[in-house]
């Protein structure tokens, strides 16, 4: 797609969160609270990852909620298999591992 | 959304984040809204506050990366417009990004705005009419008059008295000039006034010539410059007589005791200079003041200070004094008649070897010639084989001088061909570059307007506007480029020349700098000068819209043939 991701370790701590339940649908404010992350930072990641068509969006059913519809996130089958690998690797350099924890 | 009992952050954050959604990019919209609906469900009101600023921060990215974009597409497809979908292949769009178009426009203003292109526009336009001389209505002249006006400098004056084309302005000018000051004294060597027959009888004129020859007593241009008076007063008798007998008008003179003197007087003078350094010099120093940077101005300098106003008076003076050598050498009188004979060659080589007027060194050329032919069988008669054999080899030399510069009947001089295709080039882009950027701007003032409408209402020309906005800018970079490169040249010879600290003793350079956008290629410039006139132009724009009027009646009756 021409589109090259910035594997930082932000974006890992994101796909981390994704892959702990992969077939659940996620809200951007409880995947800000898992990673601690502010919404300036979460949304531009998931922007990007769904650009890269490894996350898939939908909105909630709107119903008698009393408030908008949330916008849900999951990862698709293929961003499953590169977000395990990428994991896996900055494991392995210790690149993410060490960053994460520090947070 | 907001629940009742929320605290004013919230509130504040909430109502923050629904205005930025008015601001959010159409392609990213549903990130925008994706943010306010996860608002309510923040519980802490300060969280809310963070949330909403980084949704900002999210905004302010989005709208730089939109507007980044927007320059990638070509101009009037926007990107939620009807086109968006069709550019990529519909032949009704322009294909080059914005950021390209705007770039070339951009380089080409940044040409188009040095003073050299302004400059070269402007000489290029003129060029199309033959040189005329001095315009008195060109911009730098009108500035060079309003800047006299203000400031009295006498220098401008100067040359304005030199160069204006008003009688009584001209004397007026170099009257003040020479007040404000005397070291402009020379300027009336070059002051004359258009009367016909005459233009040095004219009072101011006549006392200027008499305060110049106070002032610079051993030259003998004033003194020539007095014998011209002597014979344009006999000149205008001669004309009002009928103006019959032109052999009897020069003999009236050759017989006037104060021509004779002042001939006489110029002929011996120690010193010959016909102040044309002086007039560059002039014509440096206010170019140089005022930032006149037309080479036109000095080119009007060099047609005027090399006229070599005196050629008339040298010649019947030269034709008298071989007629006296003549006289003398029938009496027997062969030395008197070698002094006869020498004094015109002594003049000639005097002003030779102090004069750059290459007219007047051409002219005197022949004056030298005619006194060697007629100084060889008077020496060898003499017996003077030395001196004849100095004088053989010179003959010999002038001969072969004036076999190289003879004037072969061609149109105009070399000088204009020699530059001919930088003035072809300076010429047609001084057109073409207005007419390019004018489609340039047009087409996109059109392609902008109607960018947005559906493809059926956007007219004929669409298509059109469409093409130009494509391949102006091109052509009009690449014009501008042109135009720079074949003038950069002639300015930067031309600056240097005007600003060169020293005294400049060859006309070479100004002559190029100044004559250029005037040049054509050789055979262009003959077949110009042959058949191009105000009555062939016409004749050729009637045959021109007459063609394609029969064009345009030809298609429509195809047209109408085939429904």
């Amino acid at each position: 797609m021409g589109i090259r991701l910035r594997i930082s370790p932000q974006t890992l701590a994101v796909l981390d969160s994704l892959l702990e339940h992969p077939a659940q649908w996620r809200h951007g404010y409880s995947l800000s609270q898992q990673t601690e992350l502010p919404s300036g930072t979460l949304y531009p990641i998931l922007m990007r990852l769904q650009k890269l068509e490894w996350l898939e969006t939908r909105w909630e059913e709107p119903g008698n909620l009393g408030r908008p519809p949330r916008h849900l996130y999951r990862l698709t089958g293929e961003g499953r298999a590169w977000a395990t690998e990428e994991l896996r690797a900055a494991r392995v350099t210790k690149i993410w591992k060490a960053a994460y924890n520090g947070a | 959304m907001p629940h009742e009992n929320s605290p004013t952050q919230k509130r504040a954050a909430a109502w923050l984040l629904q205005r930025a959604l008015r601001f959010w990019p159409r392609e990213s919209g549903e990130w925008g809204r994706a943010l306010a609906a996860e608002l309510p469900l923040v519980e802490n009101s300060w969280d809310a506050l963070r949330w909403t600023v980084g949704g900002l921060m999210v905004l302010t990215r989005e709208w730089l990366r939109h507007a980044l974009d927007s320059w990638k597409r070509p101009i009037g497809v926007p990107s939620d417009g009807p086109l968006e979908s069709q550019w990529q292949n519909a032949p009704r769009v322009p294909r080059t990004p914005r950021w390209v178009t705007a770039l070339l426009l951009l380089a080409s203003i940044c040409l188009v705005v040095t003073p050299d292109a302004r400059h070269a526009i402007r000489a290029g336009l003129r060029a199309w009419s033959p040189y005329g001389g001095w315009r008195e209505d060109t911009e730098f002249v009108l500035k060079l008059q309003k800047e006299a006006s203000r400031h009295r400098d006498p220098q401008l004056l100067a040359l304005l008295a030199l160069m204006s084309g008003d009688n009584n302005e001209k004397t007026r000018s170099a009257a003040e000039a020479v007040q404000g000051d005397p070291s402009l004294t020379w300027i009336y060597s070059m002051i004359r006034v258009n009367e016909q027959p005459c233009c040095m009888l004219h009072p101011p004129v006549e006392s200027g010539v008499a305060e110049l020859e106070k002032w610079d007593p051993d030259n003998a241009v004033p003194r020539l410059m007095a014998a011209e008076v002597v014979y344009e007063r006999a000149e205008k008798a001669w004309f009002e007589s009928g103006g019959r007998g032109y052999f009897d008008l020069e003999k009236a003179v050759e017989q006037d005791p104060k021509w004779l003197a002042a001939m006489d007087f110029a002929f011996k003078a120690p010193k010959y200079d016909s102040y044309a350094p002086r007039a560059f010099d002039l014509c440096r120093a206010v170019a140089a003041r005022y930032d006149i940077r037309e080479p036109e101005l000095t080119l009007e300098v060099m047609f005027r200070s090399w006229l070599w106003e005196s050629r008339e008076q040298t010649r019947i003076y030269d034709g008298w004094l071989l007629e006296q050598g003549r006289a003398a050498e029938r009496a027997g009188k062969l030395e008197t008649a070698s002094e006869f004979y020498w004094r015109p060659v002594i003049f000639a080589e005097q002003v030779v070897s102090q004069d750059l007027n290459e007219n007047a060194n051409w002219a005197l050329t022949y004056v030298e010639r005619d006194s060697f032919q007629k100084l060889e069988p008077l020496l060898i008669k003499m017996g003077r084989t030395d001196e004849n054999e100095i004088v053989q080899y010179r003959l010999a030399s002038l001969q072969a001088t004036i076999k190289a510069t003879r004037w072969d009947g061609r149109f105009g001089s070399w000088r204009w061909y020699r530059d001919g295709w930088a003035g072809l080039a300076i010429r047609t882009l001084a057109i073409v570059i207005p007419l390019l950027a004018a489609a340039a701007f047009v087409s996109l003032f059109i392609v902008l307007r109607r960018g947005r409408a559906n493809v059926e209402s956007q007219g004929r020309g669409f298509a059109k506007s469409c093409a130009a906005v494509d391949f102006c800018p091109v052509l009009l970079l690449i014009a501008s480029a042109g135009l720079f490169a074949a003038y950069h040249p002639i300015a930067v010879t031309y600056q240097r020349v005007i600003s060169a600290p020293w005294q400049i003793n060859t006309m070479g350079d100004l002559e190029y700098a100044a004559s250029a956008p005037y040049g054509l290629p050789m055979a262009l410039g003959e077949f110009s000068a042959s058949y191009f006139n105000a009555y062939h132009y016409w004749m050729a724009a009637i045959v021109a819209l007459s063609m394609l009027a029969l064009y345009i009646l030809f298609r429509r009756a195809m047209k109408r043939s085939t429904i």
